[in-house]
């Protein structure tokens, strides 16, 4: 079994989770395409801190959860999205639980899950069922199985929306966060719209197609990353400010 | 040591569908040779076989009884049909002693004297008080049991004899469906006895090559021989009076009077481990269960 | 329930799942405590007391009854916690209890004389006399009939002992009668009638081998799957294995029992109430499957047919295929 000291030390803390942020307030954007994207530009400091925020947020928002979790035996699960770069770790049972991002190839898990990131946000707001998924091998899990059914099953009984999670998180930088979220979504549509044109233009030479969206993801590289900098200073400045009120 | 009541030994129902000849052959040399003191005749596993000795049975009885055995009589396991309710109350009304293999039993007997078989789950003291006040004179033990737990029901079974299996592939699962049948692409309606194919069951291999289970048409059970050595011992310390041995395809005098020794502590358990592993040819002696690990296991 | 209608009883492996039922249309809910007292004891499900509690409340707020599962064999020496879960039930107000343990049934029968007592299907009374037997002794109400069971048999058993009957509608197809199966246990050592968990996840690995996923319970090779191939759980009964050289799924296909076409066939048969498997499966599975049996069981109530509603379930399905197991000839 893995200790949550050992999650700290692989931490690699790549970006993923911060890509979110958009999903939970444009709800009808792209939001899977949003969390792909973000996984991908987003700086390994802003994917920390809302992975930490929002992890302690959804506990608070759920009191019977860090409970539960605590009950369950020590472990560590990598879930790792099949179309995202990069994973996550969780660890949990007998301390806090702890979530960070690493490497789709890190070592050291309890038991790894692999599926699409829609079905793995599916899973934890609770629209699907882990057995169909299993039965239909759209859900892989490797290792110690008792791990993740004790980890699904907690998570679970949770009525959990990630979009309402995040929301929390944010709080009352939710305006800012969605203007930064309305121009990644508008991005990210039009970007997929202009890929998808160009693919059916020049299918089957996917390579072209591909060398097409690297240039178009280059152009906006660093816009994003000043605006998701501008997240980050917003959330310091709250969490002073949530330290001085204390 | 002297307070230990005499350790019965008990023959349990033969298990597999052996031509109606043979099963006649094999209950005469156990009358005449084999050193054990109850023998349970009876189909236990599938009601389409149960006719077959039917003209041997009474021979069998008489032969056992007069060798000065106690013949008792096991039912099915599982029953579900009309006919096998109806087998059920002749069996009870036979005069033999009857083994209850399925609940069923404890209802057509309704407060007679009789044995609850492996079959029934009794699995704490509980229910075996219950049982015994409902008529059970002895109860035989699930396998599954780990020896904590059948010295805890015989320490305090009283008047009401505990019996365990000391010998044989254990019993694992009774079914519906046949698998024997389905393992040659029949139906159970139309299986053609493929059971009787296999005298000691069909291996069932599993997908890495490791032969871990016996089926013995809807029966499944282990692959290795469970056998009870060095625990007998404190078995019969903590109450418990009768070990049985299930029929197999071997010299079951020899192992009967092996077993008879082991009791007897004429002969150690080491020597009696010896000559079954001898006997069996390579299939492994298993005790899992009993020392209260996964029940395929040998330590 | 009046005469002539299905009473719909639904899984509840967690609080959320309870009310996903209870929203979904359950006359009544059947859950268990977080412990070895339930067949069902995986890391993560079931309900403390206070949970219970509160789910009652929720259930019966809206018209739903809840029936507690303390279903597995007590350990010789260690009755205790069955008898305090029997207690707890009572002392929440629970419906009634399904129980399987004949000591147990007894200690109910002394103790909580004006609880409910439903027979488990884990003490697979498959006949007239065994049901005659838990109904005399135990003042048993309502019988969990063992899915090895064919339409007329219930039909007959229904007609013959006139108890309650509780049949499976969806879940899974078991060969093995149950409540008395040790392959878990001699293969893991974990026994499922004590443990209340039959392949237990702890004891249950996934190994990749050659493009293969070879599933394993303990150290035995259960299973190995194709890319793509559909899975079955990892319990010894939905292994594939070697006889004659050929290997097959020997005792049962991945497959689920999915009884909605023959509910008619079902109500004729007397049964009283349909059982929906699946108190380890998540809220999503609650909502859909329930939700689904709801519909037929009201289009059935107005004359209407059921087919439309037939496919509905089948990605819910173990390996994404159906059967009627037993109820029809020929699966035997």
């Amino acid at each position: 079994m893995q200790t949550h000291q050992d999650l700290e030390d692989l931490g690699h803390a790549l970006p993923v989770l911060a890509g979110a942020p958009p999903t939970a307030i444009e709800a009808d954007g792209t939001p899977l395409a949003l969390l792909q994207f973000g996984a991908i530009w987003l700086p390994r400091s802003v994917a920390h801190a809302v992975a930490v925020a929002v992890l302690r947020s959804v506990e608070r928002a759920h009191p019977r959860l860090p409970r539960n979790l605590l009950a369950l035996d020590p472990a560590v699960v990598h879930v790792i999205p099949n179309d995202l770069p990069y994973g996550f770790a969780l660890a949990f049972g007998r301390e806090p639980a702890r979530l960070g991002v690493i490497a789709r190839e890190a070592h050291g898990a309890d038991a790894t899950i692999r599926a699409s990131t829609r079905v793995l946000v599916d899973l934890l707001e609770g629209r699907i069922d882990s057995d169909s998924l299993f039965f239909r091998r759209d859900l892989i899990v490797s290792g110690n199985t008792a791990v993740v059914v004790g980890l699904r099953n907690v998570l679970d009984r949770e009525p959990l929306l990630l979009a309402d999670e995040l929301a929390r998180v944010l709080g009352r930088f939710a305006p800012a966060s969605r203007a930064i979220a309305r121009r990644l979504n508008g991005w990210v549509e039009a970007l997929l719209e202009r890929v998808s044109a160009a693919h059916r233009v020049l299918h089957p030479r996917e390579q072209d197609a591909s060398a097409m969206f690297r240039a178009e993801i280059d152009r906006h590289r660093s816009e994003i990353a000043a605006l998701t900098a501008r997240l980050a200073q917003f959330e310091a400045r709250q969490k002073r400010r949530d330290e001085k009120s204390a | 040591m002297s307070a230990i009541a005499p350790a019965r030994l008990t023959l349990g129902p033969l298990l597999f569908h052996w031509p109606a000849a043979k099963r006649r052959d094999f209950y005469l040399r156990i009358a005449d040779e084999a050193p054990v003191d109850t023998v349970y005749l009876g189909e236990v596993v599938c009601s389409k076989r149960e006719s077959a000795f039917d003209p041997y049975l009474d021979e069998a009885v008489r032969r056992l009884q007069a060798a000065g055995k106690t013949v008792v009589h096991s039912t099915l396991a599982l029953v579900t049909t009309p006919r096998e309710v109806r087998r059920l109350r002749e069996s009870a009304e036979h005069g033999l002693l009857v083994e209850a293999n399925d609940v069923a039993c404890l209802d057509v007997l309704a407060g007679a004297p009789h044995v609850v078989g492996p079959y029934i789950n009794v699995i704490n003291e509980r229910t075996r008080d219950v049982l015994a006040s409902q008529g059970a004179i002895r109860i035989a033990l699930p396998v599954e049991l780990p020896e904590a737990s059948i010295r805890t029901i015989a320490a305090g079974a009283g008047a009401t004899a505990i019996e365990v299996q000391a010998f044989g592939r254990q019993p694992l699962s009774v079914a519906m469906r046949c698998y024997h049948a389905r393992s040659h692409n029949l139906s159970k309606d139309h299986c053609q006895l493929v059971c009787g194919l296999d005298a000691d069951g069909l291996t069932a291999t599993s997908m890495a090559g490791e032969d871990v289970l016996t089926i013995n048409g809807t029966q499944t059970l282990s692959y290795g021989y469970g056998v009870l050595l060095d625990e007998i011992e404190r078995l019969r310390e903590s109450g418990v009076g009768y070990f049985r041995l299930s029929p197999h395809d071997l010299d079951m005098v020899r192992v009967a009077t092996r077993y008879r020794e082991l009791l007897d502590r004429q002969r150690e358990p080491a020597a009696v481990a010896a000559e079954l592993r001898a006997m069996l040819a390579g299939r492994p002696l298993i005790n899992g269960f009993v020392r209260g690990h996964a029940g395929m296991t040998w330590s | 329930m009046s005469a002539g209608t299905l009473e719909l009883v639904c899984p509840a492996g967690t609080p959320a799942a309870l009310r996903a039922a209870v929203d979904a249309g359950a006359d009544s809910v059947y859950c268990g405590f977080r412990d070895r007292t339930n067949a069902r004891n995986y890391p993560g499900l079931n309900f403390d007391p206070e949970e219970l509690a509160e789910g009652i409340a929720y259930a019966h707020g809206r018209g739903c009854k809840v029936l507690v599962a303390i279903n597995t064999f007590p350990p010789a020496g260690d009755t205790g916690p069955w008898c305090l879960a029997v207690d707890r039930a009572a002392d929440a107000g629970a419906d009634a209890v399904i129980l399987a343990d004949i000591g147990l049934l007894d200690y109910a029968t002394r103790t909580h004389p004006q609880l409910r007592r439903h027979l488990s299907v884990q003490a697979s009374a498959a006949n007239a006399p065994s049901i005659r037997y838990y109904r005399d002794h135990f003042g048993v109400k309502r019988v969990v009939l063992p899915r090895v069971l064919s339409i007329d048999e219930v039909s007959a058993l229904v007609e013959e002992t006139g108890i309650e009957t509780e049949v499976f509608a969806f879940g899974s197809v078991g060969p093995m009668s149950e409540g008395r199966c040790f392959l878990s246990s001699y293969l893991c050592g974990v026994s499922p009638t004590s443990e209340g968990a039959c392949a237990p996840a702890n004891h249950v690995s996934y190994v990749e081998s050659d493009g293969r996923v070879l599933s394993k319970l303990g150290p035995v090779t259960l299973n190995a799957f194709a890319p793509g191939e559909p899975a079955a759980y990892p319990t010894p009964c939905k292994g594939r294995y070697l006889t004659h050289g050929r290997a097959s799924y020997l005792f049962e296909e991945p497959v689920a029992l999915n009884a909605l076409a023959i509910l008619p066939e079902l109500r004729a048969a007397g049964v009283t109430a349909l059982k929906i498997e699946g108190r380890q499966r998540s809220r999503a599975y609650v909502t859909q499957v329930v939700g689904t049996f709801r519909q037929a069981l009201d289009a059935l109530a107005r004359g209407h047919a059921v087919e439309p509603l037939l496919s509905t379930l089948r990605q819910e399905a173990e390996g994404g295929r159906e059967t009627f197991g037993a109820y029809r000839k020929g699966w035997k």
